[in-house]
């Protein structure tokens, strides 16, 4: 049996923030519906409001009522749910008679008041570039990105997730470029799990994520408006979840977490270089610690002779054992990352140069740790945030613990071990049902252009082939001969 | 009755050469000049490039018996012998890789006591390693290929380091040449093709490959490279030592590695013994899969449960192990059960599979 | 499954780890010295004390005895708070003594041994090893080795190692040669020529200018300073920068040609290097000078049948058949010689 908005109303009215009003003239009785928190009091009254009070003949008719007011967004409707739906994102429901079930809904949703309008990218810093971030509105979002790729090719399929939120979800992509495989894949994923509230687009990650048990972000999480529009061009289909500023990339491989929008905006030899430093930052920040520990608990004798003196000299009035000095270093730095995070930016950057600093000199005077694995660990610290994106980040400060767990248990034997679980976990992982190792394994040779390094513009004008693009090419590149010079040439 | 594997559990056709790479240089790497020079000394290099050679004959053997249709060995047992004795054949299969398992298994633990941690017991080292073959090996087909890969691309990453004991080598003792006699050679030879066992696991995992037939040059590829790998460790191996010295050196390669010293590492042969862990693991778990396999596809038994009991197995197995001269009374006798298997039981099985394909195709054409 | 797995693992974890050696809880050895007191080995260990926060700590010596060559670390662990750590170990220091009589076990003992590095060298003395120990402890760390290091790589002391030591011990047609490390009078420490070995007997010893002639016939690279006299209270004062050796070998004789590029850091007041014939009268004296000096060092070699330069090898590697006794029997002894050198005057200086 359909359920009628009369019935409905009994649960609606308990909230006080429910109005119900009417208005008569000599001719009609109109019977409006609202939540006052939603809607916008000026336009209720500037353009629904006067035209109501004021029309020239009798309304018998919805579609006449329709015609009156000057709003696009207005439908006819009689389903219970579908107005209830509508009341929540700030529409009203007009009557003509109050017992009667349908009405005209007129959307005057003031939801967006309440959210900010810009956003600059600042957890996503990079110095060239534009610093147009994504805000919590999937309007807004959409915009963005539209305003940039004018193409009836990009795509935008929305549906709703979260049986209390509602979530508007919308998967964006490029038609003909983006694999339908990956699309459907997500269509189906989404459609499959019940969730309740969706808080932020790292819900949607964790709903249709392959494996829920790693440490690795399966999906590239990014407020850069940047980003995503080179996603949507190079075949990955991205997320806009309404609520959260930041867009999911999908699929991912594990080389993108380490890709800055700044590697594009500069020479390309630059910008493959401080790739190339940020993979270095990566290895060094995972294995600093484990190895010094393993070092100086078992393996003396690789150490040069002409550094022992240091090292031994620097630990020599340390009483534990290097493992513990290690946890302790390690544990203190995350320390202070957590309440520089949770802090006001200005007092956390106070408190990262009092922690650092004093802290740290007072453990070494103090002989808790050694001056040379303070260097290891504060640099480590410092390589782990030259990784661009927070969720990767976050994991390869993880690593760090379990591999000081197993180096400090067997040494360099330990660390090995250690990173065998590494790569068979992410040997295993998948993202949307790519592999996320690609395009080292499975091995694609073309696709080394744009992975460690990325090439020039000229030879990088194919997408990648992992991703499975249904077009290869992604500009031509014409022959220009006024480049470079003409060696011997009159 | 064949198997048909699946399409999306297939792999690459290229990567047989990854698989058969990296199932060829393991632990062998360390220590097979020893045993090689014990024929032909300073002349053994040639044994080398001899047996690469002779094992493409058995390769190309291997897979003419498995092609067209794709197939592996417990269908072609069960072709030549009937289903009953088929399976039991393939059966002893199962025994075969999993003391080429447990060889390099504690192979490697025996490295490990013996130059790094002497004090550190047989069963905790067997254990860890076993918890690591099981996420590794449950992990499926194409995640061990994967690391396939990836342990190829150390091994061959390690062989730069043989420059350092390169110039540390005395030509002189790479001469005379060829004052060796035949028969030397051949003893050496056959000591030889002992390391690059391992290749013969291509008999269960041939269905898993994409389109066999042109990919196929790829496994012969991969048997070169190992030779080529192999004959340069020998041969800068033989520049290293003189012949006495080398005829006394239970691990060579690792010796050669001692002489290493660069700015911020001392001793390169502790991190070559930990990366190597990465270049034995595919030598282990092959062999392991292909038991799981042989069981999957002989009994129908759930492969995760029964790897498990493999595993269990193993670790037992790898108990009474606890001195030198046991470990090597067994690999001396997994090398010689490998000889057999691969020089002498595929060329038989090569002759009667095609006796028994050209018997029954007369039958039909009757 | 999982749950079996965890436990698995915890039990790992729990029963504990490898042995712990921390860096600052062993005592790193640095040379090890041997000498022979009657039957019993005496065995002596440096190593660095880092208590003090500056670098340069100063060395202490434990003292050992034993009846075996591994046996002294026992001794040194009955003297010692913290495990004995031999994996540093640079320098070996035998006293004359001790290689005479146990050379063969300490070389059976450092190839079964995995602890130490290949680039340990083994060096002899003329004195007791105690006192060449307790000499370099006013050193800084290390001192002693990089003395020997330094003085392989530039100075005139033939380059040997662990491996080449064993090599040598173990492969057919070359015998063992150690450098010398002596005190002088003055107290100073140096390099001091190098004692010969015929298989595990001490034979021979050369002194410094022979040393480096061995160094010149058998080092890979050529360098080292070389003083040399031209004539009545005349001499040349030499640096090789590098040079070329070549060895050619027939049945009855063999022809060694050096080629060698010199630096000349001091000549005769009375000869003008500008002057083409001045300088070559002067390079024809200096390469028949080398030229005497070397077969009187090969000659030496030969008097006393022992084969440090190795060219008993070489012959193994020319001949098809080779067999070592037969060669140093009959052939090594009556082996002719032929030296030819040529030195190229490469630089005298910004003066003339």
């Amino acid at each position: 049996m359909q359920r009628t908005f009369y019935d409905s109303l009994k649960e609606l009215s308990g909230s006080d923030d429910f109005a119900q009003t009417s208005v008569h003239t000599k001719w009609n009785s109109f019977y409006l519906s609202y939540y006052n928190t939603l809607i916008s009091k000026e336009q209720l009254h500037h353009e629904i409001l006067t035209f109501l009070k004021t029309p020239e003949n009798s309304i018998n008719h919805l579609q006449e009522l329709r015609a009156l007011i000057p709003i696009q967004d207005i439908r006819v409707s009689s389903g219970a749910d579908e107005i209830m739906e509508h009341l929540m994102n700030g529409f009203v429901f007009i009557q003509l008679d109050e017992n009667y079930n349908e009405g005209i809904l007129i959307n005057i949703s003031d939801l967006n008041s309440a959210i900010r309008k810009n956003n600059d990218t600042e957890n996503e810093y990079s110095v060239v570039g534009p610093k147009v971030g994504f805000v919590e509105d999937i309007d807004t979002n959409l915009k963005l990105i539209r305003r940039i790729i004018k193409s009836d090719k990009l795509k935008f399929e929305e549906s709703t997730v979260g049986s209390l939120s509602k979530t508007r979800v919308a998967i964006g992509y490029i038609d003909g470029i983006t694999s339908r495989q990956h699309v459907n894949t997500v269509r189906q994923r989404l459609s499959d799990f019940d969730f309740d509230v969706i808080f932020d687009s790292s819900f949607i990650d964790q709903i249709i994520t392959d494996n829920s048990n790693s440490p690795f972000p399966l999906f590239m999480t990014s407020e850069r408006v940047d980003r995503i529009k080179y996603a949507l061009i190079s075949g990955q289909l991205v997320i806009v979840c309404n609520g959260s500023p930041y867009v999911l990339i999908g699929p991912a491989t594990i080389f993108d977490f380490f890709i800055s929008p700044e590697d594009y905006y500069l020479p390309w030899v630059i910008g493959s270089f401080f790739r190339l430093i940020r993979y270095f930052g990566v290895l060094f920040s995972i294995m600093a610690t484990p190895i010094y520990v393993a070092v100086t608990s078992f393996h003396y004798s690789v150490i040069p002779w002409e550094l022992m003196g240091s090292i031994i000299d620097s630990r020599v009035n340390v009483p534990f054992m290097p493992v513990v000095e290690a946890l302790f270093l390690e544990i203190t730095i995350e320390l202070l990352r957590e309440a520089g995070a949770r802090l006001p930016t200005k007092v956390g950057q106070t408190l990262g140069i009092v922690g650092g600093i004093v802290i740290g000199q007072a453990a070494v005077a103090a002989a808790l740790t050694s001056n040379i694995l303070l260097i290891f660990v504060s640099l480590s610290a410092l390589a782990s945030f030259t990784t661009p994106i927070y969720k990767m980040s976050n994991t390869i400060r993880f690593l760090r613990f379990p591999l000081i767990g197993l180096a400090a248990l067997w040494g360099g034997l330990g660390i090995m071990m250690g990173i065998v679980l590494i790569l068979g976990h992410l040997l295993r992982l998948k993202s949307l049902g790519n592999p996320y190792l690609v395009p080292m394994f499975p091995f694609r040779y073309k696709d080394y252009r744009d992975s460690f390094v990325r090439s020039s513009v000229e030879s990088s004008y194919l997408r990648p082939g992992y991703l499975r693009p249904l077009t290869q090419k992604r500009y031509n590149v014409r022959p220009r001969n006024d480049k470079g010079d003409n060696f011997n040439e009159e | 009755m064949h198997c048909a594997v699946k399409e999306n559990y297939k792999i690459s056709g290229f990567l047989v050469f990854f698989l058969i790479h990296s199932t060829q240089t393991g632990i062998g790497m360390l220590s097979f000049q020893r045993q090689i020079i014990e024929g032909a000394g300073q002349d053994s290099w040639i044994a080398v490039i001899i047996a690469g050679l002779c094992l493409h004959i058995v390769l190309w053997m291997m897979v003419k018996i498995l092609n067209n249709p794709s197939k592996d060995i417990i269908d072609v047992h069960r072709y030549c012998f009937g289903r009953f004795l088929g399976n039991a054949v393939s059966l002893l299969l199962i025994g075969y890789f999993f003391i080429i398992a447990l060889t390099v298994l504690l192979a490697y633990i025996n490295i490990l006591q013996v130059w790094i941690f002497p004090a550190l017991k047989t069963w905790e080292l067997s254990l860890a390693l076993l918890i690591i073959l099981y996420y590794l090996i449950t992990g499926g087909f194409r995640v061990l290929t994967g690391f396939c890969f990836f342990s190829v691309l150390l091994s061959t990453g390690l062989m730069f380091s043989l420059y350092f004991p390169l110039q540390h080598g005395q030509l002189n003792y790479f001469f005379p040449i060829f004052n060796h006699s035949f028969s030397d050679l051949l003893k050496s030879s056959q000591s030889s093709s002992v390391v690059f066992l391992g290749f013969e696991s291509l008999l269960l995992y041939f269905p898993f490959l994409k389109s066999p037939q042109t990919n196929i040059k790829w496994a012969h590829f991969a048997l070169l490279f190992s030779t080529i790998k192999y004959l340069a460790l020998l041969i800068v191996t033989l520049l290293y030592f003189s012949q006495g010295h080398l005829s006394r050196t239970l691990w060579p390669t690792l010796e050669m590695m001692k002489i290493i010293e660069v700015p911020f590492l001392e001793r390169f042969e502790y991190l070559f013994i930990f990366i190597w862990l990465m270049i034995i693991i595919p030598t282990v778990c092959i062999p392991l899969w292909c038991c799981t396999r042989l069981t999957k596809r002989l009994f129908a038994l759930k492969p995760k449960l029964f790897l498990v009991v493999v595993l269990a197995f193993l670790f037992i197995a790898a108990q009474p192990f606890n001195d030198q001269t046991k470990i090597y009374a067994l690999s001396r006798f997994t090398s010689q059960i490998g000889i057999y298997f691969v020089i002498a039981y595929i060329p038989l099985l090569f002759v009667l599979y095609f006796a028994i394909k050209k018997m029954k195709g007369k039958r039909l054409a009757q | 499954m999982k749950m079996i797995g965890l436990s698995l693992s915890l039990a790992l974890v729990l029963s504990g780890c490898a042995k712990l050696q921390i860096i600052d809880e062993i005592k790193i050895v640095q040379s090890l010295g041997y000498d022979m007191e009657g039957q019993a080995i005496k065995g002596f260990a440096s190593y660095p004390l880092y208590k003090t926060t500056h670098r340069g700590s100063p060395l202490l010596l434990m003292k050992g005895q034993s009846a075996t060559v591994q046996g002294i670390t026992a001794s040194f662990t009955a003297q010692s708070q913290f495990p004995i750590a031999l994996g540093q170990t640079r320098t070996l220091v035998l006293s004359e003594d001790f290689a005479k009589h146990r050379i063969s076990e300490l070389i059976h003992s450092l190839l079964r041994d995995p602890v130490m590095g290949s680039n340990t060298t083994v060096v002899l003395t003329n004195q007791t090893s105690n006192k060449i120990l307790t000499h370099s402890l006013k050193q800084p760390p290390y001192y002693f080795s990089n003395l020997i290091e330094q003085n392989m790589k530039e100075g005139n002391t033939p380059t040997t190692n662990l491996n080449i030591l064993l090599n040598q011990y173990f492969g057919e047609g070359q015998d063992i040669f150690l450098p010398i490390v002596n005190i002088d009078p003055d107290g100073l420490l140096h390099m001091d020529g190098a004692g010969i070995f015929k298989r595990e007997k001490f034979t021979l010893q050369i002194n410094r200018q022979e040393a480096f002639f061995l160094k010149l016939l058998k080092d890979k690279n050529l360098t080292g300073q070389l003083e040399l006299a031209t004539g009545k209270n005349e001499h040349i004062l030499m640096n090789l920068l590098n040079g070329k050796r070549n060895i050619s070998l027939t049945n009855e004789k063999a022809v060694v040609s050096f080629v060698l590029h010199v630096q000349v850091k001091e000549y005769p007041a009375t000869v003008n290097l500008l002057d083409n014939k001045e300088m070559s009268d002067l390079k024809s004296r200096v390469e028949d000078e080398l030229q005497r000096k070397i077969v009187a060092v090969i000659e030496k070699f030969q008097s006393r049948n022992v084969d440090p330069a190795g060219f008993g090898e070489l012959y193994r590697g020319k001949l098809k058949e080779w067999n070592e006794e037969d060669f140093y029997r009959d052939t090594y002894p009556k082996l002719n010689f032929i030296i030819h050198t040529e030195v190229i005057f490469s630089q005298s200086g910004v003066g003339s």
